[in-house]
């Protein structure tokens, strides 16, 4: 019993913070993109690929939670 | 790079990551984009030599289409939450068949132009979620409620939702709105006689389709010429929400005719909980105001100037990947922030509330309840969209989409590509359950087809618009949402086959159609 209570517990988890997670994946991935851009424009190598690690965060946070 | 059949199935392989993981393992659109994003990364670095500033600018030009389309989809929502929560969808429901107690004009009416109408302002699953528990109340069996209310709205998807699959066409096809409004108004215009012919039949077999015909003609002709003038004039968001609205008020006056009259049902609609009756004209006054701004600042030229004064872009520099694919410099998708579509939307929902609000159809709590359910309705479909519009772009700038279209062109030829165009645009929303998904992953592809075979770019990508537009309504998602409200949830079986065949029709006509026009 106690293995199926802790195997339940991530899964009511996710689906309870499911509708905030999507909405920070968005607000990630826009911010993201935005601040790709702007950290290319400077030529800012590495600014630019943690804007993108942002966008990439947004996505694989769409697909775990969705 | 060589055209080959694994760089063909490589270019390919993000597309077939949405479809298989959405037919096969049943994921989300949310859920199937965002991982076909990954793929499109992952095989455009790795074997089409992308590198990480094509991958960035082609993130980074993606959002700003992203947002062009985001900004209606969040306002359309909020208009039709404000409406909806004053209760005057459902009255405009249930007052349009207390007007004739003939069974195929009820259909028509509901199941024909007001679900078109409701897919106008709206979209999203609402039309056949709120029109096919109308029908089966009028005594329509549920299958023939979701059949009706289905395929009745196809027509109206392209130019429906506010246009939000067109602009979402607009985008990654990289043509016009102005270009492509035309020949896609004509499509959707000539599968609406065969939308509305098919409810007919639906309802009330062969002879009263036949009665019903002159009806369905003058209907067709009416609703289709306003859309086309909306949409050839730059209001293409309006196209099937002005369209529906004057095909009610045509259609109310086509039942005081005595063949379509029957004997008028009192109205029987049971009053709201709060015992106050609702008015039919305070009801449609949130599209009567969307229509007015609308007008007024698309066709006012001090007002258009006004309000488009304030515009957010970006410029992009020449991006070349080490296959040797060039996306010359360009300037990314202009929005204007006070005269978007999205922002007219946003000032009508905000008059709107003021309207329902002063007239006492709000319960306490409305606000937050509205609120809730738009955030709810767009979150989700906003991260679909972010992620097939990023996964196209990334296709295109990697040289994805000009391997395919290559591919596509060598094995079509020319002679027949015009009637394959709207089959794909189907096959791509009957996959994904969305003719804006279908766009998106296709806009780029059909119009790189059309030039590499010396077509008409704009006849192509419109074929494609129409073709997803009549898809959308076949997807088994779709089907599935449907059947649920009218208590068919596991039973979609009785409702797919009958489905597909009967939504076929105005597919194979478009086909005809796009052939017969690219052979002019």
């Amino acid at each position: 019993m106690s293995q199926q209570t802790e195997q339940d517990r991530p899964l009511s988890w996710r689906a309870q913070y499911k509708f905030p997670i999507q909405s920070a994946a968005l607000a990630a991935i826009v911010a993201g993109s935005f601040g790709v851009y702007a950290a290319l424009q400077s030529g800012a190598g590495v600014l630019a690929a943690l804007a993108f690690g942002l966008v990439a965060l947004g996505m694989v946070a769409t697909v775990w939670v969705s | 790079m060589p055209l080959t059949f694994l760089n063909w199935l490589l270019a390919l392989s993000p597309v077939l990551a949405v479809l298989v993981l959405m037919l096969a393992f049943k994921w989300g659109g949310s859920k199937a984009g965002a991982a076909a994003w990954v793929v499109a990364i992952a095989v455009g670095v790795l074997h089409f030599g992308a590198g990480p500033a094509v991958i960035g600018y082609a993130q980074a030009k993606s959002i700003l289409l992203t947002l062009d389309v985001l900004l209606i989809v969040w306002s359309a929502l909020l208009l039709f939450h404000v409406a909806d929560e004053a209760g005057a969808v459902e009255v405009i429901g249930e007052r349009l068949p207390a007007l004739t107690g003939d069974r195929m004009m009820q259909a028509l009416l509901l199941g024909w132009v007001f679900v078109s109408f409701l897919q106008g302002v709206g979209g999203f699953g609402v039309p056949v979620a709120v029109v096919a528990p109308l029908l089966v109340g009028l005594g329509f069996a549920p299958v023939q409620a979701v059949i009706m209310s289905s395929i009745g709205h196809g027509w109206a998807v392209t130019f429906g939702s506010l246009a939000t699959s067109f602009v979402a066409l607009i985008a990654t096809s990289g043509m016009s709105g102005e270009m492509l409004a035309p020949t896609a108004a004509l499509f959707q215009g000539v599968a609406a006689f065969f939308s509305g012919a098919i409810v007919a039949y639906v309802a009330d077999g062969w002879k009263s389709m036949l009665r019903g015909l002159p009806a369905i003609a003058v209907l067709t002709a009416v609703m289709g010429v306003v859309q086309y003038f909306l949409a050839t004039n730059g209001l293409w968001t309006l196209g099937a929400t002005g369209a529906a609205l004057v095909g009610l008020l045509v259609g109310v006056g086509l039942t005081r005719l005595p063949i379509y009259n029957g004997k008028a049902r009192q109205t029987a609609a049971a009053p709201p909980p709060d015992g106050e009756r609702r008015s039919l004209a305070i009801s449609l006054s949130a599209y009567g105001v969307l229509i007015v701004l609308a007008f007024g600042i698309n066709l006012i030229p001090v007002l258009d100037a006004a309000f488009n004064s304030v515009r957010v872009t970006l410029q992009f520099p020449e991006l070349v990947t080490a296959a040797g694919w060039v996306t010359p410099a360009e300037a990314g998708r202009s929005l204007s922030l006070f005269g978007h579509p999205g922002a007219i939307l946003l000032y009508a929902s905000l008059a709107a509330y003021g309207i329902y609000a002063w007239a006492g159809y709000y319960k306490p709590g409305a606000p937050n309840r509205i609120a809730s359910k738009v955030a709810k309705g767009a979150v989700k479909s906003s991260l679909g969209i972010a992620a097939m519009v990023g996964m196209a772009t990334i296709m295109s700038h990697a040289g994805m989409t000009n391997m395919l279209a290559r591919g596509i062109s060598e094995s079509v030829g020319p002679g027949v590509y015009p009637a394959v165009a709207p089959l794909l645009g189907t096959l791509g929303a009957f996959m994904t359950g969305s003719a804006t998904n279908s766009n998106v992953v296709f806009g780029a592809l059909q119009r790189q087809t059309a030039e590499l075979l010396g077509l008409s770019a704009t006849l192509i990508v419109s074929a494609q618009a129409a073709g997803g537009s009549l898809g959308s309504v076949l997807a088994p998602a779709k089907i599935i949402v449907g059947s649920s409200t009218v208590g068919l949830a596991g039973e979609e079986g009785k409702v797919i086959g009958r489905m597909l065949v009967l939504g076929l029709i105005p597919v194979l006509v478009v086909a005809v159609l796009a052939w017969v026009l690219a052979t002019l």
